[in-house]
């Protein structure tokens, strides 16, 4: 009887820096799968709030996780475009015919009026480098089997102090996660719709992202004509293209 | 001139006043004016001044407040990194010096409601020491004030409105109905109910209101109605007069349902309704989770960044540091030699502080993180004080519930620190031994280095500039009507001597001198300045008894204009006394009015006497 208690408290004590390590690698994984050189594509973000729905075209580049352009096509925002580079995000209105920056408490301020802010598109560090993963164990998302995983800041300044994930077991797409205030509130919720298979790894085409404060809202990226690790220019992410 | 010759003089002048009577009393009349509106113009902003220091001393400032250097400079931000700790030492000498303090803690942040949102200006304060220093607490016109330790918020009565967290004043059919359904029994119902009176519609077509005119003039208390609505001079709608009695608002309700006039019911807080009933009601629908909130805000913290992107170091962060600190930075943040990206490699805490300092002195964004935060809350009471900064987007909240992670992290941190004399009145502004000079006597060296003493003027650069731009205005276009009766002085006068050429001629033919010829002159136009001023001064002061008493209303106008006007006057503008004003204002018109005469009759001197003699 000793030795099967024995037996079970090492099996506890190995199981426990096994499941560390394997939510680490899950998370790893994860950044990974999302991570690019270089990404082209064309993108619809439909948002709906207070009963109206709106649709906004737009294309965009990026380059790595600190380079990244987006260009609006619809009429009503034509020519508004965004440029992330050195961690700073500007935007040039054709209304103003201005580069602004967009700094501080703007960084919290909805991006065209979506369920995103601007703080959540610049982001330069994966998530491993940023948050301790714990795997929670696993739950059914849509029919598939996914692990749950509870991020916590390893700083207390990290924007969002907790994050949880549900990563699809099979391919390691996120299928769901939700950000959560200093106090332990949730205050985002993302939803994968789509992924598709683009060099040899699970890419998200499509998502639903929910800002809970902002109540009967939520907003749907829908990414075509997808290329990753395409060679892109210096140029498309320079300052003069953002002013031209 | 001699000086017996004087009252003859005088008495010349004098009569000669009363040969021109249109023309003297149209002058008398401009300078009256002029001398009025500027003593009742004077009167009124000296008021609303008074009134406003008063109450940013009262309900805001208190007579001076400790803040940092840094938070100062970046105010308008409210910058909640640059706070500062250690602030209970300062008090205990302040307190030993006879000052009360309040500390505060000053942030930005989105309240939501179940129904709306609104951004809000947060301070978290010490209700009991804020008690001893500002009044606020005195004029929370529904609920309560926060209690230390919870999450309770009092809000701005404005921003309660808006946000829909106070208590109803006329709730529409479907709120009335929600406000019923909260009440717990049925009991509770029939008193929310007893609450509200029945009141007749706020607006009615015109099409409807000349159909329903007929019938209501024809029947018993129909022309209560007719007189309880007006036309705007818009003509959109007929509506319900502001100073229709709510009292009898169930009578022209019946009346325009009796003369066949079908509208959806509208309620009406009872005026009379008691603290007692108010609290109550408070009670009922904050059980029901109306009064329930959620800040939404971001705790901004200060600190090295880790990396800094290699492009971003050289073009942004080195350019903006002086000399010795580029050094600094230099060595605190070597190259990656594979990326060339900058990574934090200082350890020494000194060296770390003073980098950390000059990158947020250069405005180096990533040297604030900003960690989201929700907090949940409930609005406990509504502020209407004298002051409008207090009723507008404003939420007071102990600063105690907030220490931790669950509020705002503020780990005994504080923005500022509100300094006034002990038992000071409150109707009295600051005196000399409560300002910044006399705050920092008393605390002896003690004030750690950057951190400041500055006085209750300094952070309310709104109301400085309101209160500039209006009286240079004012004072401008009262200025401007003075000159144009001088102007108006200055014609009488050149006509009266034009016309009496040959007068003149005469007298120095018989003997009169040049001086003597003045003399008369500058007291006829003295005596209409005079006179002018005589009676502008009766009318101003007449005009500024009601003024000072009572005051205009301007209530309707401020609701569109919010609480962001400048002055902290609620309400009634009510104007002040100022005697030396008024007094100098009265001999100004009298002298420049005798000065107005001395060119016309200079010119007329010139005249040769013969020449003057033959003027027709």
């Amino acid at each position: 009887m000793k030795r099967t208690i024995a037996a079970c408290a090492l099996a506890a004590l190995l199981a426990i820096p096994a499941l560390a390590q394997d939510a680490a690698a899950i998370l790893a994984h994860v950044d990974s799968n999302e991570g690019y050189s270089s990404i082209s594509y064309k993108g619809t973000m439909t948002i709906e709030y207070r009963g109206k729905r709106f649709v906004k075209t737009f294309e965009s580049v990026a380059r790595g996780r600190n380079e990244s352009w987006v260009e609006f096509t619809n009429p009503e925002d034509r020519g508004t475009r965004y440029l992330k580079r050195d961690g700073r995000l500007y935007v040039w209105s054709p209304d103003t015919e201005e580069v602004m920056l967009i700094s501080g408490h703007l960084l919290k301020e909805s991006m065209m009026g979506s369920d995103l802010s601007y703080e959540d598109t610049i982001d330069s560090e994966t998530l491993s480098a940023r948050y301790v993963p714990a795997l929670k164990g696993t739950e059914d998302v849509d029919g598939r089997k996914a692990y749950v995983l509870e991020l916590i800041a390893r700083k207390k300044t990290e924007s969002y102090p907790k994050q949880v994930l549900w990563v699809d077991a099979e391919t390691l797409s996120v299928l769901r996660f939700e950000l959560y205030a200093l106090s332990g509130a949730r205050l985002k919720d993302y939803r994968l719709v789509r992924s598709e298979l683009i060099g040899g790894r699970f890419f998200p085409v499509e998502f639903e992202m929910r800002d809970l404060l902002r109540k009967g809202s939520r907003t749907v990226f829908a990414m075509r004509e997808v290329q990753l690790d395409v060679p892109l220019p210096d140029s498309a992410f320079s300052m003069r293209r953002l002013e031209q | 001139m001699k000086t017996a010759a004087f009252p003859e003089l005088a008495s010349m002048a004098f009569r000669n006043l009363g040969r021109h009577r249109v023309k003297t009393a149209v002058t008398v009349t401009a300078v009256a004016i002029s001398v009025a509106l500027y003593i009742f113009i004077d009167g009124w902003l000296l008021g609303m001044n008074l009134d406003s220091k008063r109450n940013i001393v009262a309900f805001e400032a208190g007579a001076a407040r400790i803040q940092s250097k840094a938070w100062f400079a970046k105010k308008d931000e409210l910058p909640m990194y640059e706070s500062f700790g250690g602030h209970e030492a300062l008090s205990a000498r302040l307190d030993e010096a006879g000052f009360d303090t309040a500390p505060r803690f000053l942030f930005e942040g989105t309240l939501l409601s179940r129904e709306r949102s609104a951004p809000i200006a947060f301070i978290a304060m010490d209700p009991g020491r804020e008690a001893k220093l500002l009044r606020w607490q005195d004029y929370v016109a529904s609920g309560r004030a926060p209690v230390p330790g919870r999450f309770e918020i009092a809000l701005g009565s404005m921003a309660a409105g808006k946000l829909r967290v106070d208590l109803p004043a006329r709730p529409d059919a479907a709120e009335f109905e929600a406000m019923l359904a909260a009440a717990a029994d049925a009991d509770e119902a029939v008193f929310v109910r007893g609450l509200y009176l029945d009141a007749p519609p706020d607006r009615v077509a015109p099409a409807e209101f000349r159909r329903l005119k007929p019938v209501l003039a024809a029947m018993p208390g129909g022309k209560d109605v007719l007189r309880a609505y007006e036309l705007p001079w818009d003509g959109d709608a007929w509506r319900l007069r502001k100073d229709a009695r709510p009292a009898a608002f169930g009578e022209l309700a019946a009346a325009l349902r009796a003369a066949g006039f079908d509208f959806q019911p509208r309620h009406t807080l009872r005026p009379d309704a008691s603290r007692t009933d108010r609290d109550r009601l408070w009670a009922i629908l904050a059980a029901s989770g109306r009064m329930d909130v959620r800040i939404s805000t971001v705790i901004d913290i200060k600190e090295l960044p880790a990396r800094v992107d290699a492009s971003k170091f050289e073009a942004e962060l080195l350019p903006a540091l002086r000399s010795d600190d580029r050094a600094l930075a230099s060595r605190a943040y070597p190259a990656d030699p594979a990326s060339g990206d900058r990574a934090l490699a200082e350890a020494d805490p000194g060296r770390r502080d003073r980098l950390l300092r000059a990158m947020l002195d250069a405005g180096f964004a990533p040297a604030v993180r900003h960690v989201n935060q929700l907090i949940d809350a409930v609005v406990v009471g509504t502020v209407d004080s004298p002051n409008p900064k207090t009723n507008g987007n404003v939420a007071y909240m102990p600063s105690d519930a907030l220490q931790d992670e669950a509020g705002m992290m503020l780990e005994g941190r504080i923005t500022e620190l509100l300094v006034r004399a002990k038992g000071a009145d409150d109707t009295a502004l600051p005196d000399p031994g409560e300002s910044p000079r006399a705050v920092k006597a008393a605390l002896g060296g003690a004030l750690p280095a950057g951190l400041e003493v500055y006085g209750w003027l300094d952070g309310v650069e709104d109301y400085i500039a309101a209160s500039r731009g209006d009286e240079v205005s004012t004072r401008v276009m009262v200025g401007l009507l003075f000159v144009l009766s001088f102007i108006g002085i200055a014609n009488t006068m050149l006509m009266a001597i034009l016309e009496r050429s040959k007068e003149t001629g005469m007298l120095r033919a018989l003997g009169m001198t040049g001086g003597q010829v003045l003399a008369v002159y500058v007291m006829e136009a003295a005596a209409i300045g005079l006179l002018g001023s005589a009676i502008g001064v009766a009318a101003g002061c007449l005009v500024n008894v009601p003024m000072v008493a009572y005051g205009i209303d301007y209530s309707g106008m401020l609701e569109n204009m919010g609480t962001d006007y400048g002055y902290r006057v609620v309400a009634f503008f009510r104007s002040a006394w100022n005697p030396p004003v008024i007094a100098a204002s009265a001999l100004v018109a009298t002298l420049v009015s005798g000065l107005m005469a001395i060119p016309p009759t200079l010119r007329a001197l010139k005249v040769p006497v013969t020449e003057s003699l033959r003027f027709e």
